[in-house]
């Protein structure tokens, strides 16, 4: 009969539903459409929440069954429960009559009678073609009661054999008439190794017989146990030095099997009647069986880098790559990276990259891809060898190669967060493994930026067909959410290099750090900005080029500059807070609308504060070697921390001021060095000390505004270090331009009274120590200052201040005795006037040591009688407070041990006073 | 048997025994019943053209004695219909007088011997026909006494020599638009302790297919006509595939025909009384049950071990 003919008396007697061609014909069971259909819907509705029963009890499903209908999930809950429970029973049905199989198995052992041996065996392995098929978790149950029982029974048969009962050809061909395929081909196999063992010269041809085999089950779940029982013989005779078996050849039976495991365990995933999500599940349940053979390569004795780049890899990589089965790609190359030597994956690093790039989209690649690198960086660090290793095999460069090509080829089923991460982990794996090469992690920040760029336009594209609106309001910057991961790994790639490198300067070298900075938010922005700066190891002077200090600056602008709309905020804060709680009511829309976002910059302003802290360190990385390439960089400096806006320009330019005062010195130093070699000093007026002191007079004004305290602070500090310099064309220009700005800002800026006295007291020490002004000049911000002293709010302050003013007009360079003690009388009177008698009673003491000192500079304008009336004063005070108060005496005390500093020290200055009567003190 | 007989007065007081030349050296051949595999008998076998010569031992009672018209033995080829006695033939009768009429008593022995008798066909035990060879001992008795009767069968056997041609069976066949498949056996003649090599390949799968069996079927075909009789077993069923496969999938076959004792050569119009023929049936099983076999022929051979 040729297959061709139809035959008609086929055609007539089928179904329509199939045409015969040839004769195989079709016979059997009626069947009933409804009952099946029925049967059909019955078992799909049941089978997704059976998935979650599974999972909850196993592993955790990446995704759970999306239904919407409650009602309908609780009943297909129950029909799951239901036919789980079906499962569960057919499966201790079978289990128990697996047992009781196998104890006349062991009996007929006991009797020694092969045949019926043999029948029972196969009677044991009727469990394992229960059908229909159960979930792998419970099929697996059966199979390790049965491979228990094929222990025995191969001891069995290799007593058999020793004993000379049965040749092991004999029983090798009599397995084989057991009628059951599974069963048969478990009998094989268990033959076939004691067969093995007796006739080694054979081995090779009885796996091969083997393997061939069992092809007979194509059962995906009984198959891939039969060729895992397989693997684990193999293995065991493997185990055995004489197996009669080289390496290449095992190696050849280990691929055979597994790709033929890996067909089996992708067609898990076509099952036509189960549930996709659940057809996953169960796939994952018994990917181990497929992994079995990798492993088992893996650990082969005699496995040599050649062998496994030449044979095992190709083989291995081109089932993966063939195979169109995302779980399967994912888990085989995940199986290869773990599986075999760090080395042997450098040897064949590029070929792997090939293939990655030939997996099909839907792979994880971050997995895969992440695993090698991690798996590299541990490996490089292990030593330096390894280290070297992997450097000299070019490891990066293959990855740099091939991995634009692997991310395109995965195209758009490759999300954001998969790349991201995988560059994360190559990022991490190249600092280990190449520290100095910064350009390599550069490259890999290019690739982040390439993946975001494309993602943008991706997501342009996909919100143009939304609509307009939202295209253009995300027009220019990919959007990632607050905290989302994606967030996450970028900021982890930026700062990964930070502190690996733990050096600003090599972090300098990567040029697309900048860039794939902007993608971030930018409270982020900040943070990366701040672990920069915080991740150098000490503030070691190391950036000695403008360019290089550009750059950094450029890296950090998210710190240094101010934000749009900043100021605006920072505002309505200040005038929120300045809202007297009476009126809170008032503007109630204006505090909810912006609560939060005070709450952030309340919050904010400690950590605010900190970084900027850090910004104004920078000042200290500089390089000090050449003091007029260093003022080059301080101007640099300026430039950018003016950017910041008064917010932070008051922490961030102090320090740059303490820099150029210092700076100034230098210069000052050298200049007059310089000046003694010879007078024709061509020195640009740039460079000069001078300048740079109106450079750094400057920079005070702009922080004044901001600052005020501290400013004023600075211009007494800049005061004293011009004083130091005494500049050829000689005047005092600068050193009063320096006080006339301090006292400017005392009398516009300062307004509260306890800060003002503290300001003018700073000054007028600061006054007291420089020598260098004009006597005009010095005379004018003298007075100024006893004007300043005699207009503070109390009398205590005013008394104080007028004290300290006497010290001016007695100096070394200005001694006017008479305008000393009138300062003094005033300050006397104040102390008099004012009305706490405990306050009194010590400002009374203060102006007599101020007096005293003075008087004992040689200022003999104060006269005896003012000592006198000074000492009455407090004994009459310090009298009327009485015993009880602790400040009276205090206030007593002192002027006792001034009394008696009078007679014991400078007994001679004061010999007419201590004549006085009426100084008795007790 | 005999002594319920007896009881009734119906047994005879003497016992028939037959000893065969060289019978202790002589091969045997078990016959095995036609479907399941059974055991039945075990025969002294005999090849084409020997000799069948031994003894016939006839023992009478002591103190008896049996009066007798002659006895005789008869060397029969017979093809018996177990269900149409009527179309029964004995095809060989040979008859060797061992005594004339007397009278018996005591133990006496008869030497016999059928030189070269022809033996044609083979012992065949089927379902609806059944070919033996047998000695049949004769006691014959005085007119309106029933004659005594032993029969002692034999077994025949040839021994083939191996085909000379001995094409494989291949074939493709399929159900248009689901199931396509290519098969192979290396052997279309095969011996009885043979092993049927093959491989199944399937082209195109797109039935969900449960299993696949090999099957071994034996038609036995009896009469002409409108006579004619066919009974067909399955003697075989033998697994080979478990679950569903793919295309492209290859399915080995290996089937030890050993384990199937009730083979028996194929027998071609035995005396143009029956035939018996042997087929391989592949069948695939689909989730429904449904099944899709391909049945060939095979011829099955003895060879001599």
């Amino acid at each position: 009969m040729e297959p061709s003919t139809p035959s008609t008396v086929n055609n007539t007697r089928k179904k329509p539903t199939g045409k015969a061609k040839g004769d195989l014909r079709r016979s059997g069971s009626s069947y009933n459409v409804h009952r099946r259909n029925d049967a059909l819907k019955r078992r799909s509705a049941s089978l997704s929440a059976l998935s979650k029963i599974a999972n909850s009890s196993d592993r955790p499903s990446p995704t759970t069954t999306g239904t919407n209908n409650t009602d309908d999930n609780k009943n297909k809950e129950n029909d799951v429960a239901t036919e789980f429970a079906e499962q569960q029973k057919r499966m201790r049905e079978t289990a128990q009559e697996l047992r009781k199989n196998s104890v006349l198995l062991r009996q007929a052992m006991e009797k020694d009678d092969l045949e019926q041996v043999l029948s029972r065996a196969a009677d044991v392995l009727q469990a394992l073609r229960i059908v229909p098929t159960i979930h792998p978790r419970l099929y697996y149950e059966l199979y390790l009661a049965v491979s228990n029982e094929l222990r025995h029974l191969e001891w069995f048969f290799l007593d058999q054999v020793k004993k000379n009962k049965v040749t092991a050809l004999r029983l090798y061909e009599q397995v084989q008439e057991t009628p059951h395929v599974v069963s048969r081909l478990y009998l094989l196999v268990v033959a076939g190794a004691v067969y093995m063992g007796v006739e080694r010269t054979l081995t090779k041809s009885i796996l091969k017989d083997l393997l061939e085999m069992c092809a007979g089950v194509q059962d995906p779940l009984k198959g891939l146990f039969l060729r895992g029982y397989f693997t684990q013989i193999l293995r065991s005779k493997l185990s055995d030095t004489e197996s009669g078996l080289t390496t290449t050849e095992a190696v050849e039976f280990l691929l055979w099997n597994f790709e033929e495991a890996n067909r089996l365990w992708i067609r898990m995933q076509y099952e036509v009647n189960k549930e996709r999500l659940r057809r996953s599940e169960e796939r994952r349940q018994v990917e181990t069986l497929v992994g079995l053979n990798i492993s088992t390569i893996a650990h082969l004795n005699d496995l040599t880098v050649s062998l496994y780049s030449s044979v095992i890899f190709p083989a291995i990589s081109q089932q993966i790559c063939s195979c169109h089965d995302p779980m399967a790609q994912e888990y085989l190359a995940d199986c290869v990276v773990q599986a075999f030597p760090d080395e042997y994956h450098l040897q064949t690093l590029s070929e792997f990259l090939t293939m990655c790039m030939k997996l099909i989209p839907g792979v994880s690649i971050r997995q895969v891809i992440g695993g090698l690198a991690e798996r590299f960086a541990k490996f490089a660090t292990l030593s330096e060898e390894n280290r070297k290793l992997v450097e000299d095999s070019g490891t990066f460069l293959a990855l740099e190669r091939h991995l634009p090509n692997i991310l395109s080829s995965q195209g758009n089923s490759l999300s954001l967060l998969d790349i991201l991460s995988t560059l994360l982990s190559l990022t991490l794996f190249t600092l280990k493994a190449y520290p100095r090469q910064v350009e390599y992690v550069d490259t890999l920040l290019g690739f982040a930026i390439d993946a975001l760029r494309s993602n943008h336009s991706f997501q342009n594209n996909k919100s143009s067909y939304a609509s307009d609106e939202s295209s253009t309001m995300r027009k220019n910057l990919l959007i990632l959410e607050e905290g989302s991961p994606e967030e996450r790994l970028i900021v982890r790639l930026l700062t990964s290099p930070l502190e690996e490198y733990k050096s600003i300067t090599m972090t300098l070298r990567l040029g697309n750090f900048s860039s794939l900075l902007s993608f971030l938010r930018l409270e982020m922005q900040r943070f990366v900005a701040a672990s920069l700066l915080r991740n150098q190891n000490e503030y070691r002077p190391c950036i000695g080029a403008v360019e290089t200090l550009e750059k950094l600056f450029e890296f950090i602008r998210p710190l240094v500059e101010e934000s749009p709309g900043e100021t605006e905020l920072i505002q309505k804060i200040a005038n929120l807070t300045q809202i007297h709680p009476f009126h809170a009511h008032l503007p109630r829309e204006v505090v909810k609308v912006s609560t939060t976002k005070v709450r952030v910059a309340e919050d904010d302003s400690g950590y605010f504060e900190q970084v900027q802290l850090l910004v104004a360190k920078i000042v200290y990385l500089l390089d000090e070697t050449d003091s007029s390439s260093l003022f080059g960089l301080y101007r640099v400096v300026r430039r950018y921390l003016y950017r910041g806006g008064p917010r932070r320009t008051c922490i961030t330019l102090p320090p740059l001021t303490f820099a150029l005062l210092r700076l100034a010195h230098r210069r000052y130093k050298e200049e007059t060095n310089s000046a003694s070699l010879s007078d024709n000093n061509s020195e640009s007026a740039e460079n000069s000390a001078q300048h740079i002191f109106e450079f750094a007079l400057e920079t005070l004004s702009s922080l004044s505004e901001s600052n005020v305290v501290t400013s004023l602070h600075l211009y007494l500090q800049g005061a004293l270090a011009v004083n130091e310099c005494a500049f050829r064309n000689n005047n005092d220009t600068l050193l009063y331009e320096f006080f006339a700005r301090a006292y400017l800002l005392y009398e516009e800026e300062i307004a509260d009274s306890r800060v003002q006295f503290s300001t003018l007291l700073l000054i007028i020490g600061t006054l007291r120590c420089v020598y260098r002004l004009e006597p005009d000049n010095y005379d004018t911000l003298c007075s100024k200052a006893v004007k300043h002293a005699a207009k503070l709010l109390t009398r205590a302050d005013q008394c104080l201040a007028l004290c300290a003013c006497a010290q001016l007009f007695w100096t070394p360079w200005l001694m006017d005795a008479s305008r000393t003690f009138s300062c003094l009388e005033r300050a006397f009177r104040c102390a008099k006037s004012c009305l706490s008698l405990e306050e009194r009673s010590l400002l009374l003491v203060d102006v007599l040591n101020a007096s005293m000192n003075l008087y004992e500079n040689g200022c003999m304008d104060i006269h005896l009688q003012f000592f006198v009336d000074i000492i009455q004063h407090v004994q009459q005070v310090t009298n009327r407070m009485g015993n009880e108060s602790s400040i009276g005496k205090a206030a007593s005390a002192r002027l006792r041990r001034a009394l008696n500093y009078m007679r014991k020290v400078e007994a001679e200055k004061y010999a007419n006073l201590l004549r006085q009567p009426n100084l008795l003190v007790q | 048997m005999q002594s319920a007989l007896e009881l009734l007065g119906l047994g005879s007081s003497c016992s028939i025994l037959l000893v065969l030349d060289g019978a202790d050296e002589r091969n045997t051949m078990v016959i095995y019943s036609p479907t399941s595999h059974k055991r039945v008998d075990e025969l002294p076998l005999f090849g084409e053209s020997e000799t069948v010569s031994g003894k016939v031992v006839i023992s009478i009672k002591k103190g008896k004695s049996l009066q007798h018209m002659g006895i005789r033995i008869e060397f029969i080829g017979a093809i018996e219909m177990l269900y149409d006695r009527e179309s029964s033939q004995e095809f060989t009768s040979l008859v060797r007088e061992l005594e004339d009429p007397g009278i018996l008593a005591g133990t006496r022995q008869y030497p016999f011997a059928f030189t070269n008798v022809e033996k044609t066909y083979d012992t065949y035990n089927g379902v609806n026909v059944r070919l033996r060879y047998f000695l049949r001992v004769t006691i014959q008795r005085p007119p309106y006494i029933p004659n005594i009767v032993k029969e002692f069968d034999i077994a025949v056997a040839h021994f083939q020599e191996e085909p000379q041609v001995n094409n494989s069976i291949r074939m493709e066949v399929g159900i248009e638009d689901s199931l396509h498949i290519e098969f192979e056996y290396k052997k279309s003649k095969l011996h009885l302790s043979d092993v049927v090599l093959g491989k199944v390949y399937f082209l195109q799968v797109r039935i969900k297919i449960k299993r696949m069996e090999l099957e071994i079927k034996r038609r036995e075909s009896v009469g002409t006509g409108v006579h004619a009789m066919n009974e067909t077993d399955t003697l075989a069923k033998f697994e080979i595939m478990d679950g569903s496969p793919v295309r492209g999938e290859s399915i080995p076959v290996r089937m030890f025909l050993s384990a199937y004792p009730s083979l028996t050569p194929t027998f071609k119009n035995i005396n143009n009384k029956f035939s018996v023929k042997y087929f391989l049936n592949l069948v695939l099983v689909d989730e429904d049950d449904r099944r899709y076999f391909k049945q060939h022929e095979i011829f099955l051979w003895r060879c001599a071990t």
